[in-house]
């Protein structure tokens, strides 16, 4: 009672994270809140708001795009998760298990594609494979290999997966440096004693590393798919902001862009943006719930 | 259970700046000076000058402003020494937005009403949006009275800067005619002629032209650079808008067309990409491209900035039907407190005979004043159209007054269109597939329109 006035420093906690909500309510509770008021109204951008009550999220429920773009999100999405994980816990594992000769190097040339802007990352595999004269075809053409040219970015399964391609090469020396540290930060003294007991380096890695490292493999599937859900750039830029071939990569976000922008329907846009809000919401605290389930189960 | 609240409460911050960053309005870009409100003096009466050709204008040349001005284009920087010399004390900055972003820039800015260009520009796919909206002013009204210095206009310019109501809120530099852009060269080697009218003979409907691609096909010469460009002619040939009353219309035209793009994509009468892809630029320097289907712009910003081993093989001919598309207008913010020095600069930009004279004999550009481009159609031809006048051809087109169907929708609507037509060319779809995917695109960017 006496030495709390001076030694009581718990309010200086809050005095430090102040700065940080200040700017989120102004810059991300106040829009936030704004896209849900705009949700409920008929706006072009230019013309007054018109209160339409829920009549965009009828639309948005029975919107066939809307639903499409659902699908070519997580697929992209899912097809360049996995293999993305798969990459970072292998290269992960031999990069800490056994001394790798200049293994620095490596760890900054597989994170190097993240630093890039993502547009021009589009744009250059745009450039790649546009055209009877692109590169590709080019190659494939010398080659000799038959059916070349070929007219990619007319296949929607090929340009599909051509995106999610792309999201793996960017993020998977990310995720690779993300599961390096979890790794680093495991006590030395488990895996001494796992090799004293006769675990050979496969069951090292499966019994302790993975369990252990759970918390960072949560984190990267956690922003993954916050990060996946809202993909923009790379579709967009590849595909003139179309989403074509056959709208095959028109994302949600890009169609949310499409709607606001493009058509000028402020209101629905704002109404998709809820969607997408709701939809990586659930998938987030999903994810949460099934990892922490299997977490709990080794405890 | 403190730690679980601590990660739902993190969760949560994270999933909110998900719709933070869809709600949150994009800036513009540039470093802007909000002290660009400077009084306009008091007219000086004493100090009245003639320049404007034929208009005696009483508006003081001395008066001091900053005008902000934000264009889709470079063009409009191009006249601001000349618009300096008449009146030094008004400064112009110009910030470049361009094209695909500059809608995304202006309508956050539009809507907050604050900070806003008093002059800023809109291209022809949503140019009939900003128009229809009024957050032009009306030229023919005060402080403006345009109304007669109109007449020297081209009728498109006009028409399209006009809402619903007549008012007239924005005005061009530019009117933007088309042609066949074709290699007289290539011509000569295919079809034994080179003369524009000799030419246009072989191009004088749709199937005739095609005709004229297969005999090109044979000399293993591709026809187009993209089917893409025809359509911008072909868009000419439709007796009625896309939207008429707020009713989706095809025109019989435009569904003829879906063969014609059928046809051209099948017998590889085009390079097989869109237009301002790389290899349809590189079209334009070697010597397998027989023409580009383009309007004014097209010709001198891809055409002829391109052409330089095959400059001076250049000439322009008439395809099936005259046609007239694209162009950027600029209109005065209604709340703009600068409105007359604006206006002084659009009158210079867009009125100024002498001014547009110099401008074109300078860029090559095709305007939007009638006395300016007769004027130019008097004198020497241009070296890289073997001395053809552009001047004199497209005056001859616009006195066709090719058909102009712009309306609010186009650019959205001509996109669905594009990529109907590619689906029902590639094969992946059937004609009718193709209407009916091109009528729910189109429904789904704009639920009000009716479509039957």
């Amino acid at each position: 009672m006496k030495k709390k006035s001076i030694n009581d420093r718990s309010g200086y906690g809050y005095l430090f994270i102040l700065p940080f909500f200040i700017a989120f309510i102004f810059l991300g509770l106040y829009p936030a809140v704004f896209t849900f008021s705009l949700s409920v109204q008929k706006w072009d951008g230019l013309a007054p708001e018109k209160f339409i009550k829920l009549a965009n999220f009828e639309r948005l429920l029975s919107d066939k795009v809307f639903y499409l773009s659902i699908r070519n999100t997580l697929r992209i999405w899912l097809i360049s998760f996995i293999p993305q994980i798969l990459t970072a816990l292998l290269l992960a594992a031999v990069f800490t298990t056994y001394r790798v000769k200049g293994m620095g190097i490596f760890r900054a040339i597989f994170y190097l594609p993240n630093l890039l802007t993502a547009a021009s990352v589009g744009l250059l595999f745009h450039l790649l494979f546009n055209g009877n004269k692109s590169v590709a075809n080019n190659i494939l053409q010398a080659l000799h290999v038959s059916g070349a040219p070929f007219e990619f970015f007319n296949d929607p399964v090929f340009t599909s997966n051509l995106t999610s391609y792309i999201q793996w090469w960017m993020w998977f020396g990310y995720t690779m440096i993300l599961v390096m540290s979890g790794i680093t930060t495991i006590d030395k003294n488990l895996f001494d004693a796992a090799r004293i007991d006769g675990a050979d380096r496969g069951q090292t890695f499966r019994k302790i590393t993975l369990p252990l490292i759970r918390p960072t493999i949560v984190y990267i599937t956690i922003t993954s798919i916050i990060g996946g859900m809202q993909l923009f750039d790379v579709p967009a830029t590849m595909s003139d902001g179309t989403g074509e071939p056959d709208k095959a990569i028109l994302t949600i976000s890009m169609y949310l862009y499409n709607q606001g922008f493009k058509n000028h329907n402020y209101g629905y846009a704002a109404a998709i943006s809820v969607g997408l809000f709701a939809i990586i919401c659930v998938m987030s605290f999903a994810s949460l719930k099934a990892m922490k389930k299997g977490g709990n189960k080794d405890d | 259970m403190r730690k679980k609240l601590v990660s739902l409460l993190l969760t949560s911050v994270v999933c909110l700046n998900v719709l933070a960053g869809c709600g949150s309005k994009p800036a513009p870009e540039e470093k802007k000076t909000p002290e660009a409100s400077s009084e306009i003096p008091e007219e000086n009466t004493a100090d009245t000058q003639e320049n404007e050709g034929t208009e005696i204008n009483t508006i003081d040349t001395n008066m001091t402003a900053e005008l902000n001005i934000w264009s889709s284009g470079e063009e409009l920087q191009r006249f601001v020494e000349g618009f300096n010399k008449i009146y030094p004390n008004i400064t112009v900055n110009i910030t470049v937005i361009p094209n695909k972003e500059f809608l995304s820039k202006l309508t956050p800015v539009l809507s907050g009403g604050q900070d806003v260009p008093d002059i800023f520009t809109g291209e022809s796919d949503y140019v009939k949006y900003l128009v229809n909206a009024g957050v032009w002013d009306d030229l023919t009204q005060e402080p403006y009275h345009a109304t007669e210095k109109l007449n020297d206009i081209w009728d498109y310019v006009k028409n399209v800067g006009t809402d619903d109501s007549g008012a007239v809120r924005a005005l061009s530099w530019q009117t933007t005619p088309g042609s066949v852009i074709y290699r007289r060269d290539l011509a000569e080697k295919v079809l034994g002629v080179s003369e524009p009218e000799e030419v246009s003979a072989y191009l004088s409907d749709y199937n005739k032209m095609l005709e004229t691609a297969a005999a090109f096909k044979e000399n293993d010469i591709t026809m187009f650079g993209s089917w893409e460009d025809v359509m911008l002619m072909a868009l000419s040939d439709r007796q009625q808008a896309w939207v008429v009353d707020g009713k989706l219309v095809i025109d019989a035209k435009m569904e003829t067309f879906l063969d014609i793009v059928k046809e051209i994509y099948e017998k590889k009468y085009d390079l097989n990409v869109s237009q301002w892809d790389p290899e349809w630029i590189a079209g334009v320097e070697s010597d397998n491209v027989f023409c580009y289907v383009l309007p004014t712009w097209g010709y001198s910003f891809m055409v002829k900035a391109n052409a330089v081993n095959t400059m001076g093989k250049w000439g322009l001919c008439e395809g099936p039907n005259p046609y007239i598309n694209g162009g950027t207008w600029l209109g005065i913010y209604k709340d703009s407190p600068n409105k007359e020095a604006a206006w002084a600069f659009m009158e210079y930009v867009t009125l100024n005979s002498e001014a547009l004279q110099e401008y074109a004999s300078i860029y090559g550009e095709y305007v939007g004043c009638k006395s300016a481009d007769d004027a130019l159609a008097q004198d020497q031809g241009e070296e890289n159209l073997a001395g053809q006048n552009l001047y004199e051809f497209y005056n001859q087109v616009m006195a066709k007054n090719p058909n102009v169907t712009i309306t609010e929708y186009d650019g959205q609507i001509n996109t669905a269109y594009k990529n109907a037509a590619k689906a029902y060319a590639t094969g992946k779809i059937t004609k009718e597939e193709a209407i009916t995917q091109f009528k729910e695109d189109v429904a789904t960017a704009y639920p009000d329109l009716t479509i039957e």
